[in-house]
Parts: C-alpha cells; structure tokens; sequence
C-alpha cells in the first residue's frame, strides 16, 4: 500500500531548519507574543480526532469506532475531523490551524503517568530525569514576563520558574486587603515555598476579580468535567488579554482514557471532543484579532491509543496521536503528517500508530517562533539531548 | 501543659492523622514508638459501610425497562449511601484512638485508588474499605493484592468486568477481545511498578489470567465467568501458567501472588511508604531498609511498619511532609476534639481543596508530594479553608489555641506563629491562623 507523504522528517529531505535566526534578543524588549499549552490527560484517540478516511486499512481497522464521509468532515481529501470538533474547522479554513499527525513524545511505552511526566520535563525519554518542566525552563528565561496555569496545583511542565503561578475557579471570594491575609503573608515571609506562591495567588486573585465575570470565578468542578473547558479558556484568555497580563499560560483537560464503549460519532469522546472544540474556538473572539496574531495555542496529549477497538468498545494505550495548533497568523489549513499507515505490518509493535514525529519538534518550533529562543538553547536546555528533534519549517 | 517530645510530636503528626487532646497524656508518659506499634495490634474497629437495598440490581431492571424515573431515584439512593458512607469515613479518622493504623488504611486505599465514573461503580466503592482494603492493612501484601484485584470496585473503575480472552468460548463466540487496562495498572502501579521489568506482552499476559473476573449484575458482588476465561498457557514474565483443565480463577490469584512476592513489588511499596513517611524523596537505605523487611517478610506488612519505625530517619524532628489536603482537613478536627465529621465542614472542605476520596483523577490516585499537592491557587485556598474551617469547628470545648499549638509544635514554632495567635482577636481566628500556618501545613 502506498503511503501518503505529506512531509518527509528531519534527516531525509532538510525541511527542517537548522540555522536558527533569532527574531528576538533573549530577554530583550518586551514581546507581546504568547504561548497556551493545552495538556489533554489520559491519552487522547487522535485516530479519532481526525480520522484518515484515505487511508484504505482505517475502516476495517477501526470497526464500530469508523467514521465514513458522512460523518465525518472533510480535512483535505485524506484526513477528516471528527463532527464533534466542527467548531475548529472554520479555524482550518481560514488557516488558524494545523494538524501534526502520527506525532509522539520521545517515550515509548504505555504508562499515563510516566508518559505526562516526559511530555512535561522535556526529557529524551525518562520520567525521572527532571523535577520541572520545558515550559518552566523557558519562562525562566523572561523574569519579567508571568505564566499562568489554571490548574489548582502548578502542573510540571510549569515548574521551573518563579514566575509561575497557578489560578483556579473557587466558590469563596478572597478578600485581598483582609487582616487574616496580611497575617498569613507575615507569617510565609520565612517560608521559601509559600511565600512566592501566596504573593503569586494575591497577584492572580486581583487580575480575576477585576477581570473574569462571576460565573467564571466560580465554575470550579475538576478539569476531567466535559463542560468546564470553555470556562476555563475563557478565564485563560481574560487573562492574558489583561495589560502585563501572562505571555504563557497552560490549560488542562482531563478524563481522555476512553478503555470501554468510547462512541463512533457520538457518545462519552465525542461529548469531550465537543466540550474541547468549544472551547478552543473561542480564543480569537476573547483575545481579540490584533492579539490572537500574535498567539499560538498547541494541544498534545500523553500517548495515543491503540488502532484496534478492544473487547469494550474502546481502546486501550498507545503510541501516537494528534497535536493541534491554533494560532492567527500560523501555517494553518493543513495536515501535516509523515503518515505511516494503518495495515497491520505498519503499525509500531504491531498494535498503535507509528510515531513519525517528535511532539518536541512541534513545542520546539512554537518556542522558536513565539518566545524567539535560539535553536542551541532549545537542543540542549529546554529540551536536553533533542537536537534530532529539529524545527518544522512548514510551521514557521 | 508541657509541649510534647519530638518523638511524640511525630508520632501523632507524620504516622498519626493528628494529635487529638485526649493523646496528650498517653504520649507524654509513655514510650511513642510502643503507642504506634500497639495500634497495630489492636485497632480501633471502624463502622463497617455496605450497600444496602440491592440497587445494582434495580438499576439492572430500570435499564432493562427504560424506566428514567425509577434509574434516576436509584442514581440518587445510591448517591446517599456514599455520602452517608464518606462522612462515616471522615468521622472515624477524626475520632479513632489508632490514628495510625487508619493512616495506613488511608495509604493503602490511595495505592489502589478507585474512582467514581458510573452509579454501579460509585455503588460498588460503598464496600471497598471494608472488604478489599482494612482487613489486610496489617497482614499480607498479596491476600490485599487478590482482596482489591477481585473487588466490583476495582474491577469496573479499570473496565475488567466485560475483558474476554479471544480463545475462550465467549471470545470464539462473540468475537470480543481483552481489556488490558486493569492488567496494566496492576503491574505498573499495584505491584512491580513502572520500572519493575515488565513487558507489553506481559501486559497482555496478566490480561488473559484475569479475564472472567467480572461482576454479577444481580448482587454486584464479583463473579468468575469461566467462558470468557483464557483456554491457553500464558507465560507472565518468564513464568509458564498452563492451560486449565478447567478455566478457573485460581490460575490468575496464583499469578498475583507471584507479582506480590517479586523484588521489585518489594522495592515499589518500600518506595511508595518512604515517600509518604520520610520525605518526597527518600534516602535510599530507608528504601532498602523497607525493602528488604518485606522480601524477609513474604510481604507481612506489619513487619515492614515494625521496619519503618525502626528507622531513624523517619523520626526526623523537623515537619518535612506537607500534608495532603485530606490531612488537613482531619487533622484540624482531631486538634479541635470534635466527636464527628460536622456535614457542612465536610461538604466544604472536599469541594474547596479537590480531595474528595474516590475522584482522583488517574488511578494512581492522589499526590503525595509538596510539588504536586501545591500551587500558588492551591495555597490560596488553604488559607481560605483554614478560616472556614475555624468558624465551623472551634467549639467551647476545643482547647485554647495557643496551648495547642504550643503542646502539638514545641519548640518547631516561629515566633512570628506564636506571637500571630497570642495577636488574633478571637479564639476563632487563633485556629484559623493556626490551620493555615507553614507548621500546621506539614507533618
């Protein structure tokens, strides 16, 4: 069966870039280009997300979680968008967005928890091998820029920087100026931990109640809720819309581990999908055109899941998924993808998608054009050991 | 009253859920490490949660019958017997006299996290304490391992119930196949760890030895279906489980107990339990200390509390645990002396902190420790919670704050601590600040 090329990697055709101009002096003059990284947790199908309806092993492979042309919406004649996240694919026509496929972190076996953590440190591989984050590691390069994770605890990939707080939806309004408050910040003063996070949180709590509408404040649940991600795309995007608001934020949505009866069309992915698409369509309206051009939102997830359905209606872990990136003044509109097929001799250990390309390709090249970091910075300090791992070019 | 010993301090702080007022004495006088080893012999019993009224199988019926009303009351009854059961939970390890024998109830059940993800699942947790988790917390390993492995909980929260071996007759018959995803977390967070040398194929392996292991969607109480069972030899990390004779469930617990009895099970759980006692990152020779009390031991994990507690590094003076949001919540009570979990308290705090047991969000469970439990949000809502927490807890009955701080913490107070409680205008705000403080925050 032939293949479809839809770019060839790194060492066989030099697509990639491997001088590196740098648009920006590090840590230069203020930049008002931003960066949101949206980790889905629990492995999301990307064979679901956007199916390859040209690739002629897909329906027999997929069974009762196939989408036909009926279904599903048209990409670019090969690959489809599930219907649930039809509210991304006026994004993809007007070249908003783009799709890596059969796109992996460096890690190569099947644990969520270990597979989060690399996709967070930035390691070649091991989930021990860092106690911060790629993303921590870059902001750190911007003292006097912010990041937000709106997360009740700071996720890994954040960690890193002091410059990184944590915000979420709470039902109790926090009186800033209240005595009990000043008492607690004299008595954090000698405690290295909280003292910046509290100064952190003070900082946060201001921006959300001079900013975010009342329900936002409130819409808590937890992130693996299907309809809570709007919410908080909303509050992201109020944020960083403020003036000194944060140029790197970090969304997360969870509950992506469909093991049984996950739905073709409809049913429990398609509602997550749904919830996800909803959200990430409203980032151009909140921010506005000017800032939305200078904006580039990247969705990744730990791991795929397998090409074969399982025994319950679902599939278990894999290796390959999707990433998508959102942005409006990016190469959108198109897939890109090294696709390795889905017969049954092409799949990587006989059961998931072969991983074609590196997810640190794509965080490295948003680094790049976003932040300006240089390529040598990104090869060995917020990426260790990941020079194979070059930029795409057909991203920047 | 004089400020307990070190010792004593972390005997009722880092291995207890809390000092309680009603400790003081017995701490003062006697010998801690003797005070937490009694506990292990004899704990207090806990009130035995159970589901009631058959509701797994009505809702069986109502599904059957379409019957929206009638699924949506039992979605409800069911509901109620959780909460009911949770607030039981919370009021027992606020009261509990063997406050570390519950710690130890506590750990295990995060260890085999279960959540909440359909009304059969949350139905089944009611009993999952009872049956699957307290009666092995001082006993062995592996009769846990099997207790959890073959528990409904644990079996439809990782989608075991309907996995059907391909070359069973089911599996020929209806042409369905495996889930690997309870095998998997089986061998990658219950017993020999993601480090522990496993394999896909031995993903795949377990898988088969478990299939059948489901539920009876009458009782909701597990049930072996030998057709869905696997008919072939399986070969589980270089070890040969022959075909049955007849399919039968004794081939998958014969496997258990071979991962329960593997080295690096021994070494996993000695991590895990060094890292909850001794600090987020443990010395190595605790580890190995622990280590090897259970390979001694065939897993007998009083013996490897006996270990724990034998190790001067987990009698550390300094607090260098933050705790978990959990314990929090019940350490401020036990402090306060209250006879239960007061409704509102409870209802608040889980909703406020995001720890309510059962909703973890992977089964891996809950964090365990400082730099996944915190942020600048969730700090935020400590403090927030601390000065709730006071208002609803600080009763006429509960000892001068500043006496309890003193007795609990000794020497370990900032004087900024001291001086903010002897400073606060009222009791109430005494506790809160009491609660929110860096020292009551760790163990």
């Amino acid at each position: 069966m032939l293949n479809r090329r839809h770019f060839i990697t790194a060492c066989c055709a030099g697509l990639i870039a491997t001088t590196s101009p740098l648009r920006f002096a590090l840590g230069n003059t203020p930049d008002d280009r931003r960066f949101v990284f949206v980790i889905l947790r629990g492995a999301m199908d990307g064979l679901a997300a956007v199916p390859p309806l040209g690739d002629r092993a897909y329906a027999a492979a997929r069974r009762e979680l196939a989408l036909d042309d009926s279904k599903a919406l048209p990409l670019d004649g090969y690959f489809y968008l599930h219907p649930a996240l039809q509210p991304l694919l006026p994004l993809y026509q007007k070249k908003q967005l783009a799709i890596i496929h059969a796109v992996a972190s460096p890690y190569r076996s099947r644990s969520h928890f270990d597979a989060q953590d690399v996709l967070e440190n930035g390691s070649a591989g091991s989930a021990k091998s860092a106690d911060n984050g790629w993303l921590g590691r870059a902001l750190a390069l911007f003292p006097q820029d912010k990041g937000l994770a709106i997360s009740p605890a700071l996720p890994l990939v954040m960690h890193g920087a002091g410059n990184a707080a944590s915000w979420f939806p709470k039902k109790l309004a926090v009186d800033g100026k209240s005595d009990f408050l000043a008492t607690m910040q004299q008595l954090y003063s000698h405690d290295t931990v909280f003292q910046p996070y509290l100064q952190q949180a003070l900082a946060a709590e201001a921006t959300a109640v001079a900013s975010l509408s009342p329900e936002d404040m409130k819409s808590g649940g937890n992130a693996a809720d299907s309809n809570v991600f709007p919410s908080l795309v909303r509050s992201c995007a109020t944020f960083m819309a403020q003036p000194g608001g944060p140029r790197i934020a970090v969304l997360e949505s969870g509950g992506w581990d469909t093991h049984a009866r996950q739905g073709a069309a409809d049913g429990t992915l398609a509602r997550k999908f749904t919830s996800l698409a909803d959200g990430l369509a409203l980032f151009p309206s909140l921010l506005g055109e000017a800032a939305w051009k200078k904006t580039v939102v990247v969705v990744a997830t730990e791991f795929g899941r397998t090409v074969n359905v399982n025994g319950t209606g679902g599939t278990d872990h894999g290796t390959a998924s999707v990433s998508f990136l959102l942005g409006g003044d990016i190469a959108g509109g198109q897939v890109l993808a090294d696709w390795p097929g889905l017969g049954s001799n092409q799949l990587f250990e006989g059961r998931d998608l072969a991983p074609t390309t590196d997810l640190r390709s794509v965080f490295k090249t948003v680094l790049h054009r976003q932040l300006g970091i240089d390529k040598q910075r990104l090869d060995n300090a917020i990426f260790p050991e990941s020079a194979q791992a070059g930029l795409l070019t057909k991203l920047l | 009253m004089a400020a307990l010993s070190a010792h004593a301090r972390v005997a009722a702080n880092r291995f207890g859920m809390g000092l309680r007022p009603e400790e003081i004495e017995g701490l003062s006088s006697g010998n801690p490490r003797a005070w937490l080893l009694s506990q292990l012999s004899s704990p207090q019993p806990a009130p035995v949660s159970s589901l009631e009224g058959s509701p797994i199988r009505r809702l069986a019926e109502g599904e059957k019958n379409k019957d929206k009303d009638a699924q949506k009351a039992i979605r409800r009854e069911i509901r109620q017997q959780f909460t009911g059961m949770l607030g039981r939970k919370f009021t027992h390890a606020i009261t509990t006299k063997t406050s570390f024998h519950e710690r130890l109830v506590w750990f295990w059940e995060n260890h085999f996290s279960v959540s909440t993800k359909s009304p059969i699942a949350t139905a089944s947790i009611i009993g999952y304490e009872a049956l699957a988790i307290r009666p092995h917390v001082t006993g062995k390993f592996e009769d846990m391992l099997i207790a959890v492995a073959q528990h409904p909980a644990m079996l439809l929260y990782l989608d075991n119930t309907r996995s059907i071996s391909a070359d069973s007759m089911a599996g020929k018959r209806q042409k369905k196949g495996l889930n690997e995803n309870l095998a998997r977390e089986i061998l990658e967070l219950h017993t020999l760890g993601v480090e522990g040398g496993y394999s896909q194929a031995d993903v795949g392996a377990l898988a088969k030895l478990i299939t059948g292991w489901s539920i009876d969607r009458e009782s909701g109480n597990f049930q072996f279906r030998p057709l869905a069972h696997s008919r072939e030899d399986v070969t589980l990390l270089n070890k040969r489980y022959s075909a049955p004779r007849m399919p039968n469930v004794e081939r998958g617990e014969a496997a258990l107990r071979d991962l329960a009895r593997h080295p690096a099970t021994a070494q996993f759980i000695a991590l895990k339990l060094a890292r909850h006692f001794i600090a987020d990152i443990p010395p190595e020779s605790a580890v190995n200390a622990l280590r090897d009390a259970f390979l001694r031991s065939g897993g007998d994990l009083r013996q490897v509390y006996e270990a724990l507690l034998g190790l001067p590094e987990a009698w550390q003076p300094a607090p260098v645990k933050l705790k978990s949001s959990s314990e929090m919540i019940i350490s401020a009570a036990r402090l306060t002396g209250v006879d239960d979990a007061p409704r509102r308290y409870l209802e608040f705090s889980l909703r406020e902190l995001k720890n309510t047991p059962y909703s973890a969000l992977s089964p891996a469970g809950f964090p365990d420790t400082a730099s996944e439990l915190l942020g600048s949000d969730m700090l935020l809502r400590r403090i927030q919670w601390a000065e709730e927490a006071a208002r609803m807890l600080t009763k006429e009955e509960a000892p001068p704050p500043d006496s309890a701080a003193y007795i609990t913490f000794g020497e370990t107070l900032h004087p900024d601590t001291v001086q903010a409680i002897a400073n606060a205008r009222d009791r109430q705000t005494a506790y809160a600040i009491l609660f929110a403080s860096p020292e009551f925050q760790r163990r």
